[in-house]
């Protein structure tokens, strides 16, 4: 080893040995609350979207928005809202965000959803929105358009299968339809 | 207070100026380190030249020393870098596949890039691969999404896995790193006699 590497390898280690000293710096952490306006948040009902206007949101096409399942894998894996990914609660704490995204989280029936927002909240998250009512309101919604389209679909003209390779595709899309 | 842009110091346009400098600067440096060739790559599974091996473990205990000794000076939100979380199998997997093909290929994802800019044709070969497997995956991903979110442990550090302090797991990396290092030269100086019969 030359000298230069030898005095940086040093250096490192008088830098490494140092941090066993030292507090963690994981555990400081910074939280700012404003209860005020978390309070006028809640009360005008920006903290949430309903399923139509989330389905409108996906429609939308917006890269910038997540949707965040916040149940567990085994649910997420039978179903989840189109583009939801899957976070646990005790991850979304640590989850880096950008300030440019908008998050809707969801769970079955919205209580998981809303305290996760509250931890977001705390981090200093304004983007993020909850979906009332969860993932049983879209259930519901989807219920209500696909009985509505079947019944339309009976006075309709034929129209031709689409190609195998979009099925899938279009099996979400019309779900957020 | 860092990450500059999780706290929205600069917009999006921006980091994409920084990460292209960055991006450039990174390109620069593997090709000075002699890394855009592939039997310089390939050498260090075969002990000759293990330039790799101490260049990345150089960059990691760089890296993780500056994100300790910043947050800890209160710079730097930590909880605001972004750590992918770790699905084991899954990682496990592609992992075996990424060494097959570096070893086959001589090149990984970044060294083949500077590779092919240098005008070799393997390199370029090598990236036409490389992106013709991302299609393919993309393509198969509807099959592979349940083996592709399996087992995920959620973010993992090593210290909260070994369930040792944070300063504790930097300085054991540190010295695993530094031992690292002395020991590659002494592999390298071992095969390199070897092969020269001495």
């Amino acid at each position: 080893m030359n000298s230069t590497i030898k005095y940086l390898a040093i250096a490192a280690l008088l830098l490494a040995l140092l941090a066993l000293f030292v507090q963690n710096p994981k555990e400081k952490r910074r939280v700012g609350i404003d209860l005020d306006e978390l309070a006028r948040v809640i009360e005008r009902e920006d903290d949430h979207v309903t399923a139509d206007e989330l389905a409108a949101m996906l429609k939308e096409g917006n890269p910038r928005l997540r949707v965040i399942d916040l149940r567990d894998s085994l649910a997420y894996l039978q179903y989840h809202i189109p583009t939801a990914e899957r976070v646990a609660i005790s991850e979304l704490v640590e989850m880096p965000l950008r300030p440019t995204d908008t998050l809707v989280l969801y769970s079955e029936g919205g209580i998981h959803a809303a305290q996760a927002w509250m931890l977001l909240a705390l981090r200093g998250h304004r983007n993020v929105l909850t979906l009332k009512g969860g993932l049983l309101e879209w259930k519901e919604r989807n219920a209500k358009n696909d009985s509505g389209r079947s019944r339309s679909r009976s006075d309709s003209t034929q129209v031709k299968p689409p190609a195998k390779k979009f099925e899938k595709e279009q099996e979400k899309m019309r779900e957020v339809c | 207070m860092a990450p500059f842009y999780q706290f929205g110091f600069f917009g999006e346009w921006t980091s994409l100026l920084f990460a292209f400098a960055i991006g450039i600067g990174f390109g620069f440096f593997l090709e000075r380190a002699g890394f855009g060739s592939s039997t310089k790559l390939a050498a260090q599974f075969y002990g000759r030249d293990l330039a790799v091996f101490k260049v990345m473990f150089t960059a990691i205990v760089t890296a993780m020393l500056g994100l300790f000794w910043l947050a800890w000076m209160g710079v730097l939100d930590l909880s605001r870098v972004n750590v992918l979380p770790t699905y084991f199998v899954p990682q496990l997997v592609g992992g075996l596949i990424f060494g097959v093909g570096f070893v086959t290929g001589g090149y990984c994802p970044g060294t083949c890039a500077v590779a092919a800019v240098t005008g070799k044709m393997d390199g370029w070969i090598h990236l036409v691969g490389m992106m013709a497997g991302i299609l393919l995956f993309g393509e198969l991903y509807p099959a592979l999404e349940g083996f592709y979110n399996s087992s995920s442990m959620g973010v993992v550090s090593l210290d909260s896995l070994l369930g040792i302090p944070y300063g504790t797991a930097v300085f054991l990396i540190a010295v695993l790193a530094v031992g690292g290092f002395y020991f590659a030269e002494k592999i390298e100086k071992r095969f390199t006699s070897v092969r020269s019969g001495s």
